[in-house]
């Protein structure tokens, strides 16, 4: 509880010195702010059950900066593409990750990944944990597609993913992707 | 100019590229869920690049973390809302843009692999 105040404390106060623009004398209100703020971060988010796994973050920052990257590329590609030709579709991915936090994680990450599914086309969305296919799905040994590393990358740490991957032989469109959560 | 300033300039031009590219996929994808797309994709890494050549102008390193924190703030909240209208687009049964004719196009193109 101590550790976790203290660690909570420093990050606050760290946004607090941004915020402030490094003033010195805003610390009168920045104290108070600091103070309030963690209070309320103990209250929202208790510590303990191992939330967020910090080595595995450095890792994850890198890997999602990366995929952004990619996918906002991708996206303008495709918007100056002299004819559109997406075709969109909805894909169901059932996830055993637990409500709450972790589910939005990977929900807000994927919405930045880059293309799902194999080669040609890509296009994407996200809903209820749905992610983009594309048209033509012939490709008879379908790469990972990043989901599953992300959903690897997510699995490893604290968050438990009561799940292991496998690729199928099959893409379609409405049903699978080329992996399966088993 | 230095090489700090170019280098800022050539961030903030490609970031207001992507800007661009959002906007104009915003009106040239065919669906609810494709316009979202493009929306999230490509102004947030426009924003994350706009945010980063702002930071390298900025007068102390902390008014140019300050920059910087503002763009995974605009990442959580623009995840949120696009996911949010997403769902709503779901529960009210819109379907994906020519969702019926790429079910039976992947049917042939079966076919014709298994052949």
């Amino acid at each position: 509880m101590m550790g976790a105040i203290l660690l909570r404390g420093a990050a606050f106060a760290l946004v607090w010195w941004m915020l402030a623009e490094g003033r010195a004398d805003s610390w009168g209100v920045g104290m108070v702010s600091v103070a309030a703020a963690v209070s309320a971060s103990l209250y929202l988010s208790p510590p303990g059950a191992g939330r967020l796994s910090l080595a595995g973050l450095p890792g994850f920052a890198g890997f999602f900066l990366m995929q952004s990257f990619r996918g906002g590329a991708q996206v303008a590609a495709q918007a100056f593409r002299p004819r559109i030709d997406l075709a969109p579709a909805l894909l169901e991915l059932p996830v055993t990750l637990p409500e709450g936090p972790p589910r939005a994680l990977l929900v807000n990450t994927l919405n930045l990944l880059p293309r799902i599914g194999n080669p040609t086309r890509r296009v994407g969305l996200s809903s209820t944990l749905a992610a983009p296919v594309n048209r033509r799905f012939r490709a008879r040994k379908p790469r990972k597609p990043p989901v599953s590393r992300l959903l690897y990358r997510l699995s490893p740490g604290q968050v438990p993913l009561a799940a292991t991957f496998r690729a199928t032989g099959a893409c379609h469109p409405m049903t699978s992707d080329g992996l399966s959560l088993t | 100019m230095t090489l700090l300033e170019a280098l800022s300039a050539l961030l903030l031009l490609s970031g207001a590229g992507f800007y661009l590219a959002g906007t104009v996929g915003l009106l040239r994808f065919p669906d609810v869920y494709t316009r979202l797309h493009a929306l999230t994709k490509a102004d947030n890494l426009g924003l994350g690049l706009l945010a980063l050549g702002l930071s390298l102008q900025a007068d102390s390193l902390a008014a140019g973390l300050k920059i910087l924190l503002v763009w995974p703030l605009v990442l959580v909240a623009s995840a949120a809302v696009s996911f949010a209208i997403a769902r709503r687009a779901h529960e009210l049964g819109i379907a994906p843009a020519g969702a019926d004719s790429q079910r039976r196009e992947s049917r042939a193109g079966d076919r014709r692999d298994g052949a």
